[in-house]
């Protein structure tokens, strides 16, 4: 018989304790793979939602601040901008085009964004891919609204379908603008950004659904319907926006646009370079991936530990099984590889089923990231980076297992052959 | 004496002669310090422009803008230390285009810089996004770009072949 038969034979006899060793190596791998992987999935899905932006510009915070809830949708503004620095901000020779956004309205939870149909022509994400309508047309009517495509496939919405609006940023709302169905007019094309848990309607329409709202309350009877609302709609021009998308015509323009934006006198007013805003994100969250790093990796070495106990524990017992090895020919550095090998193969098995089991996680926890956090992870093979770390850690379980073979080994020569029952 | 006069020649030239070998071989890339980018006029105009700032009130003046660049630097291979502003990923978080600027950060105490005194790079391939608190040590080649026809404003990018840190 040779040596790997009778290894697995051997594991065979002890499945038990085994088993339960595998699976504490790969609860160990599968926290460290998920951490590896959500940590750069999320990023990734980070910097997807913004591109060809040049600047974005919101009433004075930080830019962090004004970045995630201008793009991603979280948090709450701070206040917003008026519609005369919006209009002083697109006339501007140097902005190329401008994009407002007017946020505060939810429908089951998912935003609403008032915004202009410029939106759809100049948003870019990833790799300066631009936004596609996938079914219908952009808004064309007041009342007209399209989905982003999670909203829709949520939902179970398609091109017609009427909805009410709420006021506010609950999932659950009290105040239903019950008055002024929207209908559905298009449906985007998944991107895995934010614009897919967002539904846009007409800046006009986002005013609309305000008549009436001027006390913070509806005043009975002062809430126009439809047609009124159609009626009057090229006076519903908003009084200010939450945020303003900027592209512009040079980017060697973007510094100095910046700092006159920041130093505007009419306004208290920020503007944001997309990109330095990320990146101070990541500098705020980076402590936290590192601590979640470190602890990844301490479990590993609690599992790591725990297979060495099992092995240790169990060496005693083969006492019998090593000296028949020996009584049969077996040489002592045959029973050392032996031993060896089984750390290899526990240790191997471990890390597949450990990323098995973190495949699995992140499989089913992708849906609830998308619709919490705004963010898309993919189910992505795992980097060159992670095979390197599971390969250190595959030759740190041989180490492992080199420990009771050294034992074995020395043993087998002392009282290889003695029976001491 | 003519002896003494034919050795010193020699010496002469063998040491010039290795001045200029070193000489072409520092030439190989050449460093290039920020204030060269801009045109000798506009650093002048420069200069007597922030003799009159007046930092004090909350009108601030216009900040200083240059948009005019240094014709014969157009298509040099040049090397030029900078801070790392990221413009464009690739998609899956990797730099693809920033901007490389003299010092950190949008700085809200100055004006920001001239256009002049930027470079856009343009790298071939994405590279793992850098952090834009190292000073990185940019190096390739460095081109001149119409900005618009009628103020013939241009600006500076460059091929990037490679970023590394300071």
């Amino acid at each position: 018989m040779t040596l790997p038969g009778l290894a697995l034979r051997s594991l065979n006899n002890r499945r038990f304790a085994i088993s339960l060793t595998v699976l504490t190596i790969a609860l160990s791998i599968g926290l460290l793979v998920l951490v590896e992987q959500l940590r750069s999935e999320v990023r990734e899905g980070f910097y997807r939602s913004v591109s060809g932006t040049d600047l974005i510009v919101g009433a004075r915070t930080a830019p962090v601040q004004l970045l995630l809830y201008s793009v991603f949708g979280m948090g709450e503004p701070t206040n917003n901008v008026s519609w005369e620095s919006f209009t002083a901000l697109s006339d501007l020779p140097e902005v190329a085009w401008s994009v407002p956004i007017s946020l505060g309205d939810a429908y089951q939870g998912y935003r609403v964004v008032g915004t202009q149909a410029g939106f759809f022509e100049h948003y870019r994400y990833a790799d300066r891919q631009p936004l596609e309508i996938a079914q219908g047309k952009r808004f064309d009517d007041l009342f007209d609204v399209v989905l982003g495509h999670q909203v829709a496939r949520k939902l179970g919405y398609g091109l017609g379908q009427e909805l009410v609006l709420a006021h506010g940023t609950a999932n659950v709302s009290l105040q239903s603008h019950d008055n002024l169905p929207f209908t559905v007019s298009g449906i985007l094309a998944p991107t895995g950004t934010p614009v897919d848990q967002q539904l846009y309607i007409s800046l006009s329409a986002h005013e609309a659904l305000h008549l009436g709202w001027q006390n913070g309350v509806p005043r009975p009877g002062a809430s126009p319907d439809g047609d009124q609302a159609r009626a009057i709609a090229d006076r519903l021009t908003p009084d200010s926006v939450t945020a303003i998308l900027l592209g512009l015509t040079s980017r060697s323009a973007v510094f100095g646009l910046q700092n006159r934006v920041n130093r505007y006198t009419e306004e208290a007013l920020s503007a944001v370079l997309p990109g330095i805003a990320l990146q101070q994100l990541w500098r705020i969250t980076g402590l936290a991936e590192q601590i979640l790093r470190v602890v990844a990796g301490l479990v590993v070495l609690a599992g790591l530990l725990g297979m060495l106990t099992v092995l240790l524990t169990t060496l005693n017992e083969r006492r019998r099984e090593m000296a028949i090895l020996r009584a049969n020919g077996a040489r002592p550095l045959q029973i050392a590889g032996l031993l060896i090998f089984e750390a290899g193969l526990l240790a191997a098995a471990g890390i597949l089923l450990g990323l098995a089991l973190a495949t699995l996680v992140q499989a089913l926890a992708a849906p609830w990231l998308l619709s919490t956090v705004g963010v898309n992870i993919a189910v992505a093979w795992p980097s060159a980076l992670l095979w390197k770390i599971l390969g250190m850690i595959w030759l740190a379980g041989l180490i492992v297992g080199a420990v009771p073979a050294l034992l074995a080994y020395r043993r087998t020569l002392a009282d290889g052959m003695q029976v001491r029952m | 004496m003519l002896r003494k006069f034919a050795l010193t020649v020699a010496a002469v030239l063998l040491v010039s002669s290795h001045i200029v070998v070193e000489s072409l071989a520092a030439n190989e890339t050449r460093v290039l310090e920020w204030i060269e980018l801009m045109p000798q006029s506009e650093s002048d105009a420069w200069l007597n422009d922030s003799a009159n700032v007046d930092h004090s009130g909350f009108d601030a003046p216009e900040p200083f803008q240059s948009f005019k660049t240094v014709p014969e630097l157009d298509g040099e291979t040049v090397r030029i230390p900078g801070f790392v502003v990221p413009i464009e990923t690739d998609g899956e978080g990797n730099l693809l285009e920033f901007f490389l600027v003299p010092y950190f950060g949008a700085c809200i105490h100055v004006p920001p810089p001239p256009a002049n005194q930027l470079v856009y790079g343009r790298l071939d391939e994405a590279i793992p996004m850098v952090n834009i608190w190292d000073a990185f040590w940019m190096e390739g080649q460095l081109n001149i770009e119409e900005i618009s026809n009628s103020t013939a404003d241009s600006a500076y990018t460059m091929d990037v072949s490679s970023l590394e840190l300071y």
